[in-house]
């Protein structure tokens, strides 16, 4: 027996010198084959879409800062409409990273979507919050309940663009005493700020130069936060598909069919400025970004191209993009109407968007090996 | 017959019934330091119960908490063999009860567990090398009935053969897939990643994980080939295991097919280590007398386990179509990384007495995790259908009709329809038969 061990020793000694030369073979000359660089798209994805757009954002979101001051210094047409335009130029760059509310916009200190952008903004709410004998700060709106849709861009987007019952327009409110415009600046200035702080702490978040998340992001595959490439795919895709449930369920679905399975007009998502599908259509941008990639960086579209061989996936995922920014553009604003005149086209739109999550969340992530997946499990 | 009630040296079990213990705390130390618990079951709104199992639910609170926190102790006992049959019967059903709360938390491992702390529960494994044993001499002995032994081993061959036989399909052999999906998406992998995209791996990894898992059991029973093939099943865990996220199954199989060496393998192996001559333990020629009654009962118990265990992984054959893609028949078969699916999910909802509509996300009722898993199985999506309908009545919709828009990639395939769209969900039974309303696979060609 003994005698027979040994003999099986040898033998496994010998197979595994022999598979180890093989590999050792293998690995040198897979090293010369050409092979297509992941990395590359991850750094697309963060340098050429990612961080132009937290950028954007964090700039805009100073700009509006200051415009809202000064309106609020001198409140006519002309400063009242360069104040919209900057809370326009914020909420931009804000629905286009709703594709990618990963990572700094989860944290605590962030919660971009409860903090900044719980939308729509609710007009009775705010009038009722800034009618107080309280200093109007920081700590007066976080002292508010989220959930009342009282701070954060909606807010603001209702007092630039809405005005209070009885006054003739928005300016009215801000130059008649009886529509408290002391009070109304403070809460416009208190709501830009607040944001404008958590966009900052978001931004320092991302930024190389700050807590430096989009150097994580890059170097997946050695970082903490993304210990494998595919970890960074996973986390891209995952909140697209997010992003695109979004359009479909809550920017239109909800005020197409509500909760009652009647049109709901009020729960369109920007209300008083009448730009809800510019607001789809930013946010589906952020998909198509990440997609598509840009002039100067690849985007998934590249590794699905590699990874598809002879099928023709990331063909049907171009086509059904064109298919949905199409059928988002002709929606014809103010989408409040538009869910109540032509809830078919409203449905089309939502059809189109959710024919462009099928191939997303179906052949591609298939494809890629993704399961778009943010909670943590073992498999088998 | 005689042979399974032999006596055969104890040692072996022992270490056995160590490694599992130990496997039980490390797996409930990660779900609890990974967070994995609120994840998995505090967080969630709903859970995908099993059919007749509805009743089970997480424990309020930090119940869930307490619950794994107990686990973990009771694996620790379980491993030095103290207070061992109320531990380890509390580990079965704590174990087993965590596993009915969502199957969504399903896996071939857990229920491998499962079955394994049952059969444990039978066996007198805190007789020796244990502190039951220190607590109380005379329960002692060097030996236990051979049948404790054959029953893990024909376990363990359970897990491998069936894996191997559910690998004859085309997907995998043919096509290499899902593997060649799963290696492609690790090419940053250390030293070899960059091969993973050479077209032939994925088919030759494939078809070698078949024939490992079709033969490692004959290698492992086989005296000659036994070191070599358990050196062959390390080398092929740790690799599963380093290559995809399977958690502790690699570590439970490393641990426990040391069962297929000869039952006094670590005491011999002991003996080596501190170089003394090796002493056989003494082992009586019989077990002693037992009432014959009990013996046949424990034999037929024994027998209709093997059965069961031996019919359920072949179930699907009474169902038709594909099981990789309808999942009839899937869970509780050994199915082991066969299937890489994703699609998409929503359902319309309508008020059979209006013309009131809408369009329901399964995002308000599921985590991702949940989402993922669901939307590739029929049942799931059943039962998810029978809540919104609940939900729905709840609010005053007195007959709401549910149809699921249900798409479905398989294995890399173009996306195709899923479910029936004009069937009624909220009309279709749960149950065992089969769901006339899962398609049939149309983009079967690849």
């Amino acid at each position: 027996m003994d005698a027979l061990n040994r003999t099986t020793l040898r033998n496994i000694t010998a197979f595994s010198a022999a598979a180890l030369a093989g590999m050792a073979l293998v690995v040198g000359c897979g090293e010369d084959e050409a092979e297509f660089d992941r990395g590359a798209v991850i750094e697309g994805m963060g340098t050429g879409v990612i961080m132009p757009t937290v950028d954007a954002l964090h700039a805009a979101s100073q700009e509006l800062d200051t415009a809202a001051q000064t309106f609020c210094d001198a409140p006519d047409a002309t400063t009242l409409e360069a104040a919209r335009d900057a809370w326009l130029a914020v909420k931009a760059p804000l629905k286009r990273s709703e594709s990618f509310s990963f990572g700094p916009a989860r944290v605590p200190r962030v919660q971009m979507s409860m903090n900044v952008d719980k939308w729509p903004g609710r007009g009775e709410n705010i009038e009722a919050a800034l009618d107080t004998e309280a200093t109007i700060d920081e700590a007066y709106l976080t002292s508010l309940d989220y959930r009342d849709r009282v701070y954060g861009y909606p807010a603001a987007g209702y007092l630039l663009f809405g005005a209070p019952e009885g006054a003739a327009d928005t300016l009215a409110a801000y130059t008649d005493a009886a529509y408290l415009p002391e009070k109304r600046c403070e809460y416009l200035l208190a709501v830009t700020d607040h944001a404008a702080g958590i966009v900052a702490e978001y931004h320092n978040r991302w930024s190389p130069e700050g807590d430096g998340y989009l150097t994580q992001f890059v170097e997946a595959g050695s970082s903490d936060a993304f210990p494998s490439e595919q970890d960074a795919f996973t986390a891209v895709t995952g909140t697209m598909l997010f992003a695109l449930v979004q359009i479909s369920e809550m920017k239109l679905g909800v005020p197409l069919m509500g909760n009652e399975g009647a049109p709901k007009p009020e729960e369109v998502e920007a209300p008083y400025s009448n730009t809800s599908v510019d607001h789809a259509l930013w946010a589906f941008e952020g998909v198509e970004r990440l997609y598509l990639g840009t002039d100067e960086a690849m985007g998934l579209s590249d590794y699905v191209q590699f990874r598809q061989a002879a099928g023709n996936v990331d063909q049907t995922v171009r086509e059904r993009i064109a298919a949905a920014r199409s059928a988002l553009e002709a929606l014809n604003a103010p989408l409040a109407e538009t869910v109540v005149n032509d809830a078919d086209a409203v449905q089309a739109a939502i059809d189109a968007v959710d024919q462009l999550n099928q191939a997303l969340s179906g052949e591609v992530s298939t494809l890629l090996g993704i399961n778009p997946t943010t909670v943590e499990g073992d498999n088998d | 017959m005689r042979a399974l009630f032999a006596p055969v040296p104890a040692s072996a079990l022992a270490f056995f019934r160590a490694a599992f213990g130990i496997a039980i705390f490390i797996g409930a130390t990660r779900y609890l330091g990974y967070g994995w618990v609120t994840e998995l079951y505090v967080t969630p709104e709903y859970h995908f119960t099993y059919w007749g199992f509805d009743w089970v639910k997480p424990w309020p609170g930090i119940g869930m908490h307490v619950h794994y926190a107990l686990m973990g102790v009771l694996g620790l006992c379980v491993a030095a063999g103290l207070f061992y049959r109320a531990s380890i019967t509390l580990v079965f059903v704590m174990f087993t009860y965590v596993e009915l709360i969502d199957k969504t938390a399903y896996l071939n491992h857990y229920y491998f567990v499962s079955l394994v702390a049952l059969l444990m529960i039978f066996m007198p494994l805190h007789r020796a090398y244990s502190l039951d044993v220190r607590r109380k001499p005379e329960l002692r002995r060097d030996w236990m009935p051979a049948w404790c032994v054959w029953i893990v081993r024909f376990q363990l061959g359970c897990v491998y053969v069936f894996a191997g036989i559910a690998k004859l399909e085309k997907d995998w052999l043919v096509h290499g897939e899902p593997m060649t999906i799963w290696l492609a998406a690790r090419t940053d992998f250390p030293l070899v990643g960059h091969l993973f995209d050479l077209p032939w791996l994925g088919q030759a990894m494939s078809i070698a994980g078949c024939l490992f898992d079709l033969t490692i059991v004959v290698f492992l029973l086989w005296r000659p080939t036994r070191l070599g093939a358990y050196l062959t099943v390390v080398v092929f865990h740790v690799a599963t295991g380093l290559l995809f996220n399977i958690g502790l199954f690699p570590l439970i199989m490393i641990a426990l097919t040391p069962i297929f060496f000869d039952p006094d393998w670590p005491r011999r192996l002991w003996a080596k280590f501190k170089k003394v001559p090796y002493q056989a333990p003494e082992l009586p020629e019989h077990l002693p007398a037992r009432s014959p009654l009990l013996r046949q009962i424990g034999t037929a118990a024994l027998a209709l386990y093997v059965a069961v265990q031996l019919a359920l992984p072949m179930r699907h054959l009474l169902y038709p179509g594909n099981v990789l893609w309808n999942q009839e028949g899937w869970r509780f078969s050994w199915r082991v990384m066969l299937i890489e699916k994703s699609g998409f999910l929503k359902f319309n909802v309508r008020d059979a007495n209006s013309e009131r509509r809408w369009v329901v996300y399964p995002r308000t009722f599921l985590n991702d995790r949940q989402l993922q898993l669901a939307t590739g199985s029929p049942d799931m999506i059943l039962q998810l259908a029978h809540h919104i309908a609940e939900d729905f009545r709840s609010r005053g919709v007195a007959e709401p009709q549910v149809f699921a828009d249900a798409h479905l990639s398989l294995n890399g395939r173009p996306s195709t329809r899923f479910i029936d769209p004009k069937v009624d969900l909220a009309k279709e039974p749960r149950g065992l038969t089969h769901f006339d309303w899962v398609l049939p696979e149309l983009s079967a060609a690849r």
